[in-house]
């Protein structure tokens, strides 16, 4: 379990940064964008589609709320453990919500998204006296990723209260 | 061919940084009782200090074989040039190493439950990667 969950995230992680590379490439010599409107797309993109993966994961898997959610005070969000579900359901469901988990979110998601290609064009922005690029830079990605993941959050939500699987 | 050896080097890199990011929250949270969030803040910063090392030495290094002088990691992405040791340590290793959705997603949470805790994530995570940034760029051009 442990080496295929290690699987999971490398693949994962490989595919992610591909797609960053290409997305990036993609944004900035294609379409012409500065490098850091590039990455930034690229964060916010990640940021928008970690929240839609992990409210699906949690709708679709998670009976208990268990995971990072155990930690929040709103943990009544989520509904209650099915009383019908048998322990080794629960338990093969545990399994595949964490291979998902690993796959999705630490890998792909997790690799597509970076925090040091960030930090290190805003500094790049800082020593070549553009400041106005790290703030712009800075507070756009922090303050719409957050924006950003509350979209995709509550858009799973949506979707699973509307949808009838 | 150029083209697929450098997403090889990218996967490659993409892979070792994603699996050493999961290793170290697996083991914070088996070793410590610190919340997860902690976890990734460590990871972004210890990945800013090696994107800056990395590219300051890579810089060094094509400074010293008389390339021109601009940031080789701009102009490899804006122009995907073939220098692998860019793509694997650089984009591929420290960029998956670090991580700003899972970041984002920890804000989120922390929004919702313990907003001082929220103001020291984004201002700890944001000035100290921008010092560590700074730190490792200082550091790798000695090499």
């Amino acid at each position: 379990m442990i080496w295929l969950k290690l699987l999971c995230v490398a693949a994962g992680g490989g595919t992610g940064a591909c797609l960053r590379h290409g997305l990036i490439y993609l944004f900035s010599d294609v379409a012409g964008w500065p490098v850091y409107i590039a990455v930034m797309t690229v964060n916010l993109l990640g940021c928008f589609l970690i929240g839609f993966v992990f409210m699906y994961i949690e709708q679709k898997y998670r009976y208990d709320g268990a995971m990072r959610v155990r930690e929040l005070p709103y943990r009544n969000w989520w509904p209650d453990k099915d009383p019908t579900a048998s322990a080794v359901d629960q338990f093969k469901m545990d399994q595949n919500a964490e291979l998902v988990a690993a796959f999705g979110i630490t890998g792909l998601l997790g690799a597509m998204t970076t925090f040091s290609l960030f930090s290190l064009l805003s500094f790049q922005s800082i020593q070549s006296g553009a400041p106005l690029e790290a703030v712009i830079n800075t507070v756009g990605s922090v303050l719409i990723g957050l924006v950003a993941v509350a979209l995709g959050m509550s858009l799973a939500s949506y979707r699973a209260t509307t949808s009838a699987d | 061919m150029v083209f697929l050896v450098a997403y090889l080097c990218v996967f490659l890199g993409g892979a070792l940084g994603a699996l050493s990011r999961f290793t170290v929250q697996e083991l914070f949270g088996r070793w410590t009782r610190l919340p997860g969030w902690i976890a990734i803040l460590s990871v972004n910063i210890l990945g800013c200090f090696a994107i800056g090392m990395c590219s300051a030495w890579l810089q060094g290094l094509e400074a010293s074989l008389q390339f021109e002088h601009l940031s080789p990691l701009r102009r490899y992405i804006e122009s995907q040039t073939d220098d692998h040791g860019i793509s694997l340590l650089v984009v591929g290793f420290s960029g998956a190493f670090t991580t700003f959705s899972t970041f984002s997603l920890d804000n989120f949470f922390l929004f919702h439950g313990r907003r001082g805790w929220l103001v020291f994530n984004i201002i700890f995570s944001v000035v100290i990667g921008y010092l560590s940034v700074w730190l490792g760029w200082t550091m790798g051009q000695g090499f």
